[in-house]
């Protein structure tokens, strides 16, 4: 257990030394206040009257189905097919190679929690600073809103750890995962029957926690979101396993 | 180690395809409603009582109440209107008959004739309505989960869709303030060349802090699948130049009855009295 823990701080800290994170931190803090600040001060959009949570819920969407995304395939990039091009994916240490692989990925989807809070945090201040609607009623659903998206994200972050060990090139990994990501985005106003096989139509899932949900519907997308996690997760660990050291 | 891992593969490769099948499966109001409408199009006649109102704070500002009579076999249509503003009330009749449009203006000598057969509204493929629907499930996906559905004793379905403040998506609500506002501004420019065939509305101009505040959808669908009950409620709040607070209410109540029982009689046109209108032009 402890050096699962260790190496997950590690782990972390390798991600937080990189530039592309800090300014991925700093995007999260900086977008939602420059929001706020357009939306209340701007002239050009006077005439409407949206309502806070609404715009609340738009910051969610753009981390959630953008910037979250972009960050998970850049840092499973990096400490994947990055990491085995250098040479430093299987370091002399005492760890187990699974332990290695979950540390990885745990590593990964913490930063994703983080970067959520952070930004839930940053909508919040800013609109209590800044809109004139702001209601603390609101903030137990938009809390949960943020924490729920959580869970589609680990799936899209299993998905991209796998998807870096099937490649050998960085450059290739993080541009090919961002194609097949818009790729996923686009295919289903083609094939609707496609829709809810990929795992980037349940990343805005939060929206159907927030009115009535049916209970059946929770149990379908749990089941989803669970069997899909392990699929990618076991896949991935089967090519991490193979590769040599 | 291999072999476990390749059954994990396999269990949850199953699970999730199992679980994308039964949330695919998921036959919702939506596909209900899809399915009627699809089913109420194919009707050969029909009898529909249409209500459409505006109010304004409460008070009406416009009404209209339509019955029309379609036959698409025999390509016979009537449609009697009494439009109401504030002050003014007016009725009129439309009748299709050989391909073409009358209308019947009370107060009116004249009958007007329509020349609809150059119309170009009418090259809608099969192939594009495929389109424009695969388009449509994959935009609303998040909507249709709201949607309710409520069986009712008889057999008929009640279908509702209620969308208030934040439920009703961003862009929709910033798309239809925008196309109010310039609606209003279109407004004021064609107030100089009324036409005397429409009662004229008044809307408050509306011109800030414009947004929707409910969005309410419902149906029935009968046993046969056709749809016999539509109604629409849209609430929409903004201020005017003075800062006065308005709150619009339109509805709309449309009834629909003896399908593939109504029978259109056609009626006398005095040939003497048409007068050629063109339409758009």
């Amino acid at each position: 257990m402890n050096t699962i823990k260790a190496n997950t701080f590690n782990e972390i800290q390798k991600l937080l030394t990189k530039k592309v994170t800090k300014l991925f931190l700093l995007s999260t803090i900086l977008v939602p206040v420059l929001t706020k600040l357009l939306v209340n001060h701007l002239f050009l959009i006077d005439w409407v009257a949206l309502p806070t949570e609404n715009i609340n819920f738009t910051l969610l969407d753009l981390f959630i189905t953008i910037l979250i995304p972009l960050f998970i395939f850049i840092a499973a990039t990096d400490l994947f097919t990055g990491e085995g091009e250098r040479g430093t994916l299987f370091q002399v240490r005492p760890i187990r190679r699974i332990e290695l692989f979950l540390t990885k990925v745990i590593a990964i989807s913490v930063l994703c929690l983080f970067i959520l809070l952070l930004e839930w945090l940053a909508v919040m201040i800013s609109s209590a600073v800044f809109d004139k609607a702001f209601d603390i009623a609101d903030i137990p659903s938009s809390v949960g809103a943020f924490i729920v998206s959580w869970f589609p994200i680990i799936v899209l972050t299993a998905f991209a750890v796998m998807l870096a060990l099937f490649v050998h090139s960085s450059v290739l990994a993080i541009s090919g995962m961002i194609v097949l990501y818009l790729f996923m985005m686009f295919i289903p106003y083609v094939l609707p029957g496609s829709l809810y096989l990929l795992p980037s139509t349940y990343l805005d899932w939060y929206m159907q926690w927030l009115s009535d949900v049916s209970f059946r519907w929770i149990i379908q997308t749990v089941t989803y979101l669970c069997s899909s996690f392990a699929l990618f997760f076991s896949i991935g660990y089967y090519m991490f396993n193979r590769k040599e050291a | 180690m291999n072999k476990k891992l390749l059954a994990v593969i396999g269990i949850s490769g199953t699970i999730m395809l199992g679980s994308v099948y039964s949330i695919s499966a998921n036959t919702s109001g939506y596909d209900l409603y899809k399915e009627a409408l699809k089913k109420t199009h194919t009707a050969e006649s029909a009898t529909l009582d249409f209500n459409l109102n505006i109010e304004d704070n409460k008070k009406s500002i416009f009404s209209s109440h339509s019955i029309f009579k379609s036959d698409s076999v025999n390509q016979l249509n009537s449609i009697s209107t009494r439009l109401a503003n504030e002050s003014e009330v007016s009725n009129m009749n439309m009748y299709k008959q050989a391909g073409n449009w009358y209308v019947i203006k009370d107060g009116l000598d004249q009958v007007y004739k329509m020349d609809m057969s150059k119309n170009p509204h009418h090259s809608n493929t099969v192939e594009l309505k495929d389109d424009v629907e695969n388009l449509i499930d994959v935009m609303t996906k998040n909507l249709q989960q709201q949607i309710t559905v409520a069986e009712k004793k008889d057999g008929n379905h009640v279908i509702v869709l209620d969308l208030t403040g934040k439920e009703i998506p961003l862009s929709a609500n910033a798309l239809s303030t925008l196309m109010i506002k310039h609606a209003v501004m279109l407004q004021d420019n064609n107030e100089m060349e009324s036409s005397d065939f429409h009662i004229k509305t008044k809307l408050p101009e509306l011109d800030h802090e414009i947004t929707i505040k409910q969005v309410k959808l419902t149906a029935q669908v009968n046993k046969e699948n056709y749809i016999e009950q539509q109604t629409i409620k849209v609430i929409l709040t903004g201020k005017d130049k003075q800062d006065t607070r308005h709150e619009l209410v339109l509805s709309i109540n449309l009834n629909a009855t003896n399908y593939n029982q109504t029978t259109v009689t056609p009626v006398e046109i005095p040939a003497d009295k048409v007068v050629e209108f063109n339409h758009g032009r």
